[in-house]
């Protein structure tokens, strides 16, 4: 995507070269497939240690160690069966837009991650959970399943081993909710997706009470480069702590909004003034939210801050998805705070009180704050609401997500807060 | 949909030999009905363009799925309508990366071009207004889903035109 790029220098988008995805053969030719080659002359205790060793952490936005999770899936002869593999393609995260460039780019390469995962935990059925708007990923994403399945990579006696995975999409009918891995498999179940109780973890009771795995699409993507080129280089990748590059995002008003695959550890201000080529000419940068609506806002001081899970995470707000929100001068930051909590409002699937009760609430003080009906001790109340809704007073963690671009808008904006109160109407409209 | 049927609610719709076979297939991949019931409602809507009292009555009869298990089902999720929408749906986005960057205008302008509010349907019923978050697409925000096509980097005087193109493409229909 950029001009030193090399086939082995950025491993996630090395086929998304044209606009149309590659065909099966095209990307056999520009070496696709080998990464399940690879794995397949391995144990699957060896393709799970060599993940584990490449400390590929889960893209979706928890972070989660992925052979960490892998490994919780029971192993052996006399476990249950079948066990499921299922990619997270339910991208509605506000601000994300990442899964979406890979599914309809590079569909093989999700389908050659999901062999390898699959071949790990010893998953025999894959389903790749879309969001319903995502059509045309679907559209790409089922003839590439069609390829497969005609070419011996789906099916019985994959490239003839011992290996079976059949695999199809399933289209959702809408809800971010969905997203949340035990909501996933509800919904895959037909169900209302609503979180599930845990324990037990999905990895040993999940789809149809099956050992099932959820990995976000751009976890699996990883896989293939890893499996070709070996744990030591992928960690060699990042350019901090963290191993692996990743799709980074910036929207807003910069210059050049957009997607580029850079190392983990990129710090955030190369991110936004280099790649996203910095703030629009009469725009300054006020603050940003660093990956996707549930992460805290950050200041301008922050920007040097890595792209890094543990960073970012010292500066109270978290990786998420690594796509980047700007919020410039000229927008009011209690706005923006009311269009996210209005969001998880209504995306709650009401399942949990302090977030089908807390979160309306929290929404409804925040517009009138910003029409210029609030009242002092509004803020005293929406403080009081972010503690109500913190994890582990709910199921899942939307909640909690909400909480974070709220409470650090009233940390780091409270003057705006303020005088939106004082003054009865929005300082930003007039 | 004839007369009779609308006047008694309780009754349900007579499904089409084509739409039994596409649930029969549905029903096959998975390993109880209930799994299908997503599915199943979909199927029906891209039919009808919505699911109605009778079809959910005639669904739960053929699949023996119980009605209120597929009724909670098709009022959970957003994009199973059980109101009767227009030919095309309007879904402009309003996540927070089109509202910074002009979802406002843009849906002001779609309502008063329209003369709807959100979740009503034009009297011609060529149109139906449902604002959806985050589509996905934030960096060429503000966008519009209109019948599987996204429409970029949306301006406001841009609405009559990718209206017109809409409702011109809908018509041979």
């Amino acid at each position: 995507m950029t001009a030193e790029a090399t086939s082995t220098g950025y491993p996630l988008t090395q086929y998304c070269t044209t606009d149309q995805p590659l065909s099966l053969l095209e990307y056999q030719q520009q070496g696709g497939y080998q990464g399940l080659m690879e794995a397949l002359e391995q144990s699957p205790d060896q393709v799970l240690e060599t993940v584990k060793r490449s400390r590929l952490r889960g893209r979706g936005g928890a972070g989660f160690p992925t052979g960490l999770k892998w490994s919780f899936v029971p192993r052996g002869e006399d476990t249950p069966k079948p066990k499921y593999l299922i990619a997270n393609g339910d991208e509605m995260e506000p601000g994300a837009f990442k899964d979406r460039y890979l599914l309809e780019h590079a569909p093989h390469q999700l389908i050659e991650g999901m062999l390898i995962a699959a071949y790990a935990i010893g998953a025999s059925v894959g389903y790749i959970f879309l969001r319903h708007e995502y059509s045309v990923a679907a559209q790409r994403v089922n003839k590439a399943i069609q390829q497969c399945y005609q070419n011996n990579l789906l099916g019985s006696r994959i490239l003839d081993s011992d290996m079976t995975f059949d695999l199809s999409i399933h289209t959702s009918a809408g809800r971010y909710i969905c997203g949340e891995e035990t909501a996933l498999i509800n919904a895959l179940e037909g169900k209302r997706a609503t979180p599930r109780a845990k324990p037990p973890y999905p990895q040993v009771a999940g789809l149809w009470g099956k050992p099932t795995i959820v990995n976000n699409v751009e976890t699996l993507f990883c896989l293939p480069g890893i499996l070709c080129h070996g744990a030591d280089w992928f960690q060699q990748l990042g350019r901090h702590q963290d191993s692996g590059t990743k799709l980074f995002g910036v929207s807003g008003r910069v210059n050049n909004p957009g997607l580029w695959e850079l190392p983990m550890g990129t710090p955030i201000r190369e991110i936004i003034e280099q790649h996203a080529g910095g703030m629009r000419d009469g725009y300054q940068l006020r603050g940003f939210i660093p990956g996707g609506g549930s992460t805290d806002f950050l200041l301008p001081e922050h920007l040097d801050t890595p792209m890094d899970y543990d960073e970012i995470g010292k500066t109270g707000s978290r990786m998420g998805t690594g796509t980047i929100i700007i919020l410039d001068d000229r927008f009011c930051p209690v706005d923006m705070a009311h269009n996210l909590v209005a969001f998880f409002a209504q995306e709650s699937c009401g399942w949990c009180t302090p977030c089908r009760d807390g979160l309306p609430s929290a929404s409804y003080l925040l517009e009138q704050i910003e029409k210029g009906h609030g009242k002092a001790e509004d803020l005293d109340y929406l403080e009081e609401l972010v503690s109500f809704v913190a994890p582990g007073n709910t199921f899942c963690a939307l909640a909690p997500g909400a909480a974070e671009p709220l409470q650090s808008a009233l940390r780091y904006f409270r003057k705006d807060f303020e005088q939106h109160i004082s003054d009865g109407c929005c300082p930003y409209q007039s | 949909m004839g007369n009779s049927m609308s006047d008694n609610r309780e009754q349900a719709a007579r499904l089409t030999a084509q739409e039994c076979s596409g649930i029969d297939q549905i029903l096959s991949h998975y390993p109880v009905a209930s799994g299908a019931a997503i599915d199943l409602l979909k199927m029906i809507q891209h039919e009808h363009g919505w699911v109605s009292d009778q079809h959910l009555r005639a669904l739960a009869e053929y699949t023996h799925i119980p009605i209120a298990e597929l009724e909670s089902v098709a009022t959970f999720y957003n994009l199973i309508f059980r109101k009767p929408v227009g030919n095309n749906v309007l879904h402009p986005c309003n996540g927070v990366s089109c509202l910074l960057m002009g979802y406002r205008q843009v849906h002001q302008t779609l309502t008063q071009t329209l003369g709807i509010v959100d979740g009503e349907t034009t009297q011609d019923n060529a149109f139906t207004l449902i604002p959806l978050p985050c589509l996905g697409a934030c960096d060429k925000a503000p966008v519009v889903l209109i019948n599987d096509q996204l429409h970029e980097k949306v301006r406001p005087d841009q609405i009559d035109t990718i209206i017109h193109a809409v409702s011109r493409k809908a018509q041979p229909q």
